[in-house]
Parts: C-alpha cells; structure tokens; sequence
C-alpha cells in the first residue's frame, strides 16, 4: 500500500553527493527540498509516488551444478511487491539446462514484470 | 605445458585478462573452483557493468557474458585446478583431479587471485566459538549457492557493501536482521545500498559500534554491542547485549598473496597487493597482476579495464620481452590520499595513464590534483563534490606532460578554499 | 601423618584463613573433606588451595558451596544393555586414548566412552602441544616423574603412530621483565638471578637426567636473531619437542580401534554401578557398560565421575590458558621453542612463552586463571591482552596483527595440584587418573604404563596378544608428498587433486579420508582436526561450505544435520527459503 504520511525523509542516490531530501506531500502535489539538482527533485517524487526496485534472489533448480538459480526481475516493479515476490519465486523449481535470460516466471506477483535467469547453467546428467 | 600467457584465477579479472592476451597469444586460464565467475556467481545482486555495459546487471549475469566470450576463445581453461606455487621464473606448479600435478612453463604469468575476507580472529573479537559465526562472503554462498540458511536471527557488524547486500538478502530469505553495527562514524557502502538495503526493509544502523564479545557454547546465542569513541575503542558503561542466533562479519577484504610473495614480488603494505605499473606489471619482469589482488575495488566495471590491460601488455611480454626496464616514476600519495595504483609508472607509450586512489577521510568541495613537487607542475585538476573512502576516485593524466618529470609525482585531494 | 594430626594441622590453617566458623573439615586417609559455605567462588579456590598446600594432604575435597555454585546437570541415564566389557575408559582425551591404546595389547575387552562427538575434545586439543622434560615441574611430584618417563617415549611413540614430533629444543630465558614483578632492586636482580638462576635449573636438571647448558646472551641471541637484545642469560634445553595435541590423540584411538578397542562417542557416563564394594559397570544416556574395572580419565569432570562411584578423593578447578596463533608468515621470527620465566614463580605455572606448534605456526601463551564454569571456553579481552603483554617484550617489531586465531583451553588441576593416579580407596576396581594438567600430554605414555601396573597389582589378569600392531598408517597428506607421489595418488583417486582448502591445500580426497576412517570424523571440527582443513588464514571461510557438503554427501545426512562440533552446534537452521515456508517454530 502506498504510504499515507505527510513527510519523507529521502536520502538521494542519483549521484554520490547523498542529499538529505524532505518530500512533503500537498494538495497541490509533492514539494521536494534539499536537493541541489533536478535530479534529486524527480527522483524524491518517484520514491513517493511510485517506489520501484528490482528483484533480485534465486530460485530452486534441478540437476544443474548448483541447488540454486539466480534470477531477477526484468525490469524494476513496485517496492512493495519484493517480499512477496520473493516469496512466491521460493515455490519455483527450474531443471537445468537453463540459459542466461530465459524466463522463470512470465509475471511475478501481478506485476507484470517478468522474472529471469541470470546465468547459465548446463545440465549434469543427460 | 607450455603456453604465452598463463592466468592465475578466472574471475572478473582474470577473465578479461584472458580474453584481451587471447586476441593475439596462447593463452591457459587455471581456476580453482568448478566453474568461472571469481566471487560473481554468488554476488545475485544488481549493480554491476553500469559503467561498460551501461545497465544495471547482476553479478551472474556479469560473469556469464565474459565466460561466453571465453568458451568461444581459444583459451585453454583449466577448472579445478589449484595452482599451489609460482617461480620468479614463470613456472607454475598447479593440480587438478584430471590432470594430477601440473607444470606450465608460461613466457608471461597473470596473477588475478582476489581476495578473501578478514576474519573474526584478525578483529580479535572476544568470547566463545559456537557455530553462527560468518563472514559475509561465506553467508551469501550459502545462501545464494549452497542452499543453506545460515540463521535466522542475524546481526551483521561492518556496514561496506556486503555487509549491506546481506542484511537484504537476509530479510528476503525470511531472517530477522537485528542490526548493522558499524564502528567508524559513517556506512562504509555505497548511499543507495543504505537506502535499498537497510532503509527499505527498516533495519537499524548504529554508526560507531561494534560487537565486543559471542556468546553461546554450541549454537551463537547473543553478542555484546558497545558505542566507540572517534579512537574505535568501547566506550564503558554502553554495552547491550543482543540476542542472536547469526553474526555475519563484513569487517574488510585482504588481496590473497600467496603466491605473489612465493615470487618474489614487491608489494605495498597499504594495498595488500604488488606494486604494479600501468601495464598492470609487477616488479618481477613478465608477471602481471590486476583485480583485487592488486588493490580491493568497488566497482566490477574497473576491474575488467584493469584485466584487459593487464592481458594486452602481458602479451605484448610474451611475443616480444623488453630487453630493459624504463625507469620507473614513483606515484606518491598525499594529503589525504591512502594509497594510489598504479605506483610507479614506466613507459607512457599511451595518451594518457589512468591512476586510481582511495581518501583517508570523508571531504567535501574538495580538489584532486596530480603534481611533480620537484617543478610545482600540476598534471591533473579536478574538482569533486564529496570524495569518500569506500568510493575509488580515477584520474587521467596526458602522459606527454610525465615525459619530463624526474623523481615522482604526488596525487593528493585539498579542500577547494586551500588548494 | 596421623589422621589427627592432619586434622589438627587442618583446623589450625582454617583458623588462620578465617574460615573456622563458616568451614568444617573431616579427614580419612589423607583426604580432607571440606564442608561449608564460602562467599565466593574465589574464596572457595582460595580454601581449597590452602588446604591442599598443607603436608599430609593427599587430596582436597572441597564441597563448601559459595552463591551461585551451579548444580551439575546430567543427560538421563537408559537401562538397556547395551555391551559388557573387562574395562571402560571413561574420557577419550590423550590420557584416556593412551590407556586404551596399551590396554589394546592385552587380550581384555576394552570400551572407551565419550561424552563429545570426537575424541580429545576437553583440554586435549586446547593446548599448546609441548612435549615438556620435566625440568619446569616441582620437584618430587608424581607429574614430574611422569613427565620425564613419557617425555623419553615420545619420539619411538610418535614414529609408530606416523604422528609429526618435532625436537628442536627450548631456550629458557631470563630478561629484565623476569624480575619485574619483585620488590628487589632490578639490577641487584639481574646480576644475581642471571647467574643464579641457570645453575639451580642446571642442578635440577642433572638431577632429572635431561641434557640441558647454560647459553650465555651471546650465544642465545646469535641462536635467535630476533629475541630481545636486553635478554639476560638462557639455559637451553635441546630435547624439548612439540607435537599436535589432538592428532596425537586421534592416532592413539585409531590404533586402539585397529586392536580391538571400542570408542564410543556422542556417549555420557551418568552413573557409576558399584556392587558390593566393587564396580560393576558404567550407566551412559545410551544404555548400561558391565565391568569389573572403570579408570577414570574423565579430566574436567574426574571429580564428577568419582563421586558417581563414591570414590571422591579431589575436587577439580579449573584454570583456563588462552593461547594465541599467528601466521606462518611470522615463523621465521623464533628457531627453537622460548619460555619466559618470571618471578615470583607459581609453583604450578611454567610460565609459558613462545613456541612453534609442529606445523610451524607461532603460539604466545598460555595465560593463568581460576575459572568456575567448567564449560567456558571462551577468550576474553583481557586474556587477549594479557598475552600481548606478557610475551611482545621478547621479540621486539613483531607484527601483532598477524594474529590468525585464539582459543583456551582449562586445565583440570586439583587442590594438591599433582596428578591422582591411583586405584580408589573406597570402591575396588575403580582406577583414579585425574588431576591431569600439564605436563598431561608428555606424560601420557608414562600414565598408560603406570596405569596398567596398578591394573596387575590389582589382579587384573593381563596377557599379551600375540598380534598387537602398534603401527598406525596415518592416512596420506597430499601437500606433504612429492609431485611423483601426489600424482600417483590422484590418478588412482582423482579427489585427490581437488582443493576444497586454499589456505593449507588439503584435497577432497583427504577429507573422504577423515570421515570414512576407523574413528569417523562426523562435525566439521573433527575434519578439521585430522585434515587442517579451516586452520589456515582465511579460517574456513572459503571451505565451511564444501567441507560441509562433502560430510552430508559422505555421512548420508542433510546439510542442515551438520554439526560445528559439539551436539547442538548445528551450522544451518535449514535448507535455504526455509524461514519463508509458514511459521518458523524456535
């Protein structure tokens, strides 16, 4: 659910300065101060208005090298669906062989974003 | 065997060595490990090629596009084989359960070992030893490639990137992180992996602390907390006790030396690593060194540069070995400079030389400037906003100008109002 | 002595203590029984101290109780029978091994229990590995005998259990910070105890038959280059060894195991069976031992087991040494072993030092200090600095940060402060081997002897098996052999030639090797004991993992079952993803 709160408090991460960002949300729309460039401004709106991060962790496989495939989220989804998607991605097996960017999961937590491999890995046996 | 050029470890470093000698020599490729990939396998985060590939990709993804490469190659890649020692003469001794104990006869040598992490002991960290004591590396294969939870109520001391990176993946994979404890009085990591990893999932940070005892005689079952003071040293009378069942230790990575100091080669105390050239070369003629063996990075992207131009010159040696060493230009560091890499500079046969360092302290509105104290001529002149220690700066400096210093130069960072 | 005038000796030295009001004291046989309570447990210690340093004094047991004393907790004991035997060993540390391993050459049924997951898991593994002369014990002691009567079998013992032994000798050295600690001018001190000093040890040691000189400063700082220059005088003792503790005490039980002995470990002995004046047997959590005979080497908890059988003549207190472990990149700082001696001297307290463990690593320590939980083997702070302290002052410029590792370990001394090695007064057939501190680990052959005279004296009916085999074939350690041999073994085996172990090389194969062996390594631990796997500098953070795996994929078990070492030591709480199935239950 996106917060309800008046004020943020929003450290920057657009560039290594790290400005402290105060978001406060009005009826007018959101004011941002403490940012020293444009940058900083939309990325505070973002954090605000639309959160978005990219999922990463690993999904059971089979029969590969390793118990355990990375994946990642194509692109970024909304921060409030990781957990969950991370969650649900714990319930996948895969089976080897598996390529770099094949699809483990077309849309991850109603997103729809999907979810991808992030390595290859070659089968063991057969 | 004999070969052009042999590569000592097949990880980020040492693959874009490999591939940049493959271009115009033989090349073998010696791994320890099963596969390619160095630490990147276990590193599923994104974050890495921003730089070279100009998106974000995790470090699997990273890894596989040069393991790709590689496979396509010529190069000779041997994996599980453990090279056990290396001559100021070239020659290597390595064994591999296919091919028992090996001899490579290389006309130049790569070494792109890494690093491994500091320890619980070196930190000297008081109490019992029960199980649930981890390094953060040790704790993210685990989970990332072993399939095992290390714990599930975890306090992490040291707040660099991995440490970070685990407090996140920790939270994902259902532990309840406890806290980051961190004894210098800022985060040792990158803004966004503050934000993305402990803000995100609502995980204290507490800057000047550190763990002073474990408890638990069989299983981890608390640590002691304690504020320090700007010296680093617990502050009586501030001590917690927090119950736990994991503590994860990112408490700093050493270069792994081995079989550089077997050589012979010089090395720097303040890196951890060979005192290497902008030919990635160290001070035994034909041996290369580049990665975090050299000096630890924080970004993948420049190890890869660094690799690639540690291969191109490793290749160059192997086809046609100089008959003398340049004189060498020592690299100095100044004010607020901890250490710069390359350390000397020999042969300014390029446009420019690129020369990384790392600050002492955190400034802000500062000037980084490269100059030949003997002359006062100033080589380089930038302004930054903020400079950080956990943040490596690069410069390039036109090597025309450098033809005519005679001693050194000195890389150092003043504040804007002095400099 | 008579028993009243020991009694009468007693009561007077409570008095002058203090404690006649608040201690009451029984004598029988030598042995006081001290009754009472105490305000600390450092006022415990210091009563059972005093007593035992009294002439007559066989053995102190102390039962005064002090706030806090903690209640001995046992695990059940099972009533099924689960073997009978001619003699159990209870404790399978190097005094426990070193028995059964002599028993072993007699026709006897011979069962060792243990209560950890492997043997030499007490004090056993947490010492320095000196194989000590005799020269630092006090005179006219049982240990000292023992002490110089072992130490003479080391070489011939180590070589046929294929076990490294190391004699590269001792410089004992006296520098200015030896008299730091008297109210004596420290130059009047240094003159005197410069000269002095050597020629008593020089006269012990010719009284003990150790070849030991004097090294005058001259010669001990050409000897070691990086010692101190204000050392003083030296006496040098060349037949000083060193050995790894609790490979030692592998091997000892692997050659008993191929003669015949049983190990049992994972095993707690809870009670003692005693019929009729005799003991019949040991009660464990797993089930009941028959036996006509039980020694008990149970070292920490000696005490313990002796008053199960009713056979209480000591009491245990423990006295924990850290000890730290530096790189081998530092091993070039020492040649030969250096101990530091200082005055006052502790009676009981060689002082420690400087010393190569047999794989060449440095070790400073051991510390001193009276500790009640019998269970802490924990490193603080202090004892940390405590080391630095003591020992930096010997080699000037070394690299303190070259610190890879620290451990304690308690020595279980009794109130008299000597060995107990003795059949019991009250109960027939229960052997006493208790109060085993140092020199323990180069006494042990002496102890076995000693232990199986007492045995024939007794009536144990003892005969030799014509097919004893004291050759033990350690198993091959890969980064000890020649290229030829090392490749030769990889090709009949090719887990030979994978390195799970950067930091010491140690191969997949010699791991395979540990947890298949005739005493099974089942923790990581116990693979790191016998393949050095994890001792390196980067201390298993590169090879807990696959170390791990191998022993779940060798011993049949889930990652999740593997255990650190002692039970309950579990490394992982589960496969990964495990926290997000559902509710995690503690």
């Amino acid at each position: 659910m996106p917060e309800e709160r008046q004020e943020h408090h929003i450290t920057c991460i657009e560039c290594p300065v790290g400005c402290s960002l105060l978001a406060v949300r009005k009826p007018e729309g959101i004011t941002v101060t403490g940012n020293r460039c444009k940058r900083g401004e939309s990325y505070a709106v973002q954090e605000l208005e639309n959160p978005t991060r990219v999922l990463t962790t690993t999904v059971w496989v089979e029969n590969g090298v390793h118990p355990l495939l990375p994946v990642r989220s194509a692109r970024p989804l909304p921060r409030h669906l990781v957990p969950e998607g991370v969650r649900l991605l714990a319930g996948i097996r895969m089976s080897a062989p598996v390529r770099v960017g094949e699809t483990v999961c077309g849309n991850i937590a109603g997103s729809g974003v999907a979810v991808i491999a992030t390595r290859s890995m070659e089968a063991l046996h057969g | 065997m004999k070969t052009e050029v042999a590569v000592v470890g097949g990880g980020p470093a040492g693959l874009a060595a490999a591939l940049a000698a493959s271009e115009t020599v033989s090349v073998v490729l010696l791994e320890r490990e099963r596969e390619l990939g160095g630490i990147l396998p276990q590193c599923i985060h994104h974050g890495f090629g921003n730089f070279i590939f100009d998106r974000m990709m995790t470090g699997p993804e990273y890894a596989q596009h040069f393991i790709d490469r590689v496979e396509q190659s010529g190069i000779d890649v041997h994996t599980e084989t453990a090279v056990l020692s290396l001559s100021d003469d070239r020659t290597l001794t390595a064994v591999s359960p296919r091919e028992g104990i090996m001899s490579i006869d290389a006309r130049s040598v790569i070494l792109a070992m890494g690093c491994r992490e500091r320890t619980r002991n070196q930190i000297l960290l008081p109490g019992t030893r029960p199980a649930g004591v981890y390094t953060a590396g040790t704790a993210q294969r685990l989970i990332n490639v072993e399939g095992a939870m290390p714990g599930k109520t975890v306090v992490i001391l040291g707040s660099g990137d991995v440490g970070l990176i685990m407090a996140r993946r920790f939270t994902l994979e259902g532990a309840t992180v406890r806290g980051v404890y961190e004894i210098m009085p800022s985060p040792g990591g990158l803004t966004r992996n503050v934000v993305q990893c402990l803000e995100d999932y609502d995980i204290p940070l507490h800057l000047s602390h550190t763990v002073t005892a474990v408890h638990g005689s069989r299983r981890l079952r608390a640590v002691t907390v304690s504020a320090v003071d700007e010296e680093m040293n617990p502050l009586p009378g501030t001590e917690t006790t927090v119950p736990c069942d994991t503590l994860v230790l990112a408490v700093g990575l050493i270069p792994e030396n081995e079989l550089s100091r077997q050589a012979r080669i010089a090395m720097d105390g303040r890196t951890g690593g060979a005192v290497v050239d902008e030919h990635m070369e160290t001070s035994v003629p034909g041996i290369f060194a580049c990665g975090n063996v050299v000096h630890v990075h924080d970004v993948v992207d420049d190890v890869t540069v660094a690799g690639g131009t540690a291969g191109r010159h490793a290749a160059q040696f192997a086809r046609r070995p100089p008959r003398a060493r340049p004189r060498p230009i020592e690299v100095r560091a100044g004010r607020n400079v901890r250490y710069v890499v390359p350390q000397v500079l020999r042969h300014l046969d390029e446009d420019t030389a690129t020369l990384y360092f790392r600050v002492q302290e955190t400034e802000h509105r500062v000037v980084c400037a490269v100059v030949d104290q003997d002359t006062g001529a100033v080589f380089h002149r930038g302004k930054q906003p903020v400079v950080r220690p956990p943040e490596m700066v690069s410069l390039r400096v036109p090597t025309s100008d450098l033809k005519n210093v005679e001693t050194n130069i000195l890389v150092h960072v003043r504040k804007e109002e002095h400099a | 002595m008579s028993g009243r005038r020991l009694l009468r000796g007693v009561t007077r030295r409570l008095h002058r203590g203090g404690w006649n009001t608040a201690v009451k004291a029984e004598v029988s046989g030598g042995v006081v029984t001290l009754e009472g309570e105490v305000s600390s447990y450092h006022e415990y210690v210091s009563l059972g101290t005093a007593i035992g340093r009294l002439s007559g004094v066989r053995g102190v047991v102390n039962r005064v109780t002090y706030p806090g004393r903690p209640e001995p907790e046992h695990r059940r004991g099972e009533q099924r029978r689960l073997r009978t035997a001619d003699v159990v060993i209870v404790g399978a540390g190097v005094v426990g091994c070193c028995i059964a391993r002599q028993l072993s050459r007699y026709h006897l049924e011979v069962v060792v229990v243990e209560k950890e997951t492997d043997v030499a898991c007490g004090t056993s593994k947490a010492n320095n590995g000196m194989v000590h002369t005799g020269i630092g014990e006090k005179m006219g002691t049982l240990k000292q005998r023992l002490c110089v009567e072992g130490h003479r079998q080391f070489d011939r013992l180590c070589r046929e259990l294929q076990v490294p032994y190391r004699q590269q000798g001792m410089y004992i050295v006296l520098t200015p910070q030896s008299f730091a600690s008297l109210a004596v001018p420290t130059a009047l001190a240094q003159a005197v105890g410069g000269r002095l000093i050597p020629s008593m040890i020089l006269r012990r040691a010719k009284k003990l038959g150790l070849p030991m000189r004097r090294a005058d400063r001259r010669e001990v700082l050409e000897a070691e280059p990086h010692l101190t220059r204000d050392v003083l005088s030296a006496v040098y003792a060349p037949t000083y060894g060193v050995t790894c503790p609790y490979r030692f005490t592998i091997a000892l039980a692997e050659n008993a195991v191929a003669n015949g002995v049983q190990v049992m470990l994972g095993t707690e002995v809870v009670d003692v069976l005693v019929e009729d004046g005799r003991v019949a047997g040991v009660q464990t959590d797993r089930g009941t031992i028959a036996a006509p005979w039980v020694i008990n080497a149970a070292g920490l908890y000696a005490d313990v087991i002796a008053d199960m059988a009713g056979a209480r003549e000591y009491t245990i207190h423990p006295k924990k040494g850290a000890i730290l472990l530096f790189d081998k990149e530092t091993s070039h700082y020492v040649r030969h072993h250096l101990s530091l001696l200082r005055f006052p001297r502790t009676e009981h307290y060689k002082g420690g030092g400087i010393m190569l463990t047999v794989d060449g690593n440095l070790q400073w320590g051991p510390t001193i200090t009276e500790i009640q939980d019998r269970d802490d083997r924990s490193v603080t702070r202090e004892e940390i600095d405590a080391v630095f302290e003591h020992y930096q002052a010997l080699l000037p410029g070394f690299p303190r940060q070259a610190v890879i590792a620290y451990f304690s370990g308690l020595r279980a001394a009794t109130f008299t402060e000597d060995f107990v090695i003795k059949p019991a007064d009250a109960v027939r057939g229960f052997i006493h081997v208790a109060g085993i501190q140092s020199p323990g680990l180069a006494a042990a052959p002496a102890i076995s002897d000693l232990v199986i005279d007492i045995l024939r004296r007794q009536g144990m009916d003892l005969r030799p098996k014509g097919h004893f085999q004291p050759r033990r074939q350690s198993p091959p350690v890969m980064r000890e052999l020649s290229d030829e041999e090392r490749a030769q073994h990889i090709a009949r085996n090719p887990r030979y030639g994978r390195i799970v172990c950067r930091c010491e090389e140690v191969s997949e194969g010699e791991i395979v090797d540990a947890v298949h062996s005739s005493l099974p390594a089942c923790t990581l631990d116990a693979v790191k004991r016998r393949t050095r796997a994890g001792m390196g500098r980067c201390q298993g953070s590169f090879c807990l993992p696959r170390v791990a795996r191998i022993l779940a994929r060798e011993r049949d078990r889930a990652l999740e079952d593997i255990e650190k070492d002692r039970p309950g030591s579990r490394l992982f709480v589960g496969p990964a993803k495990c926290l997000l199935e559902g509710e995690h239950e503690d």
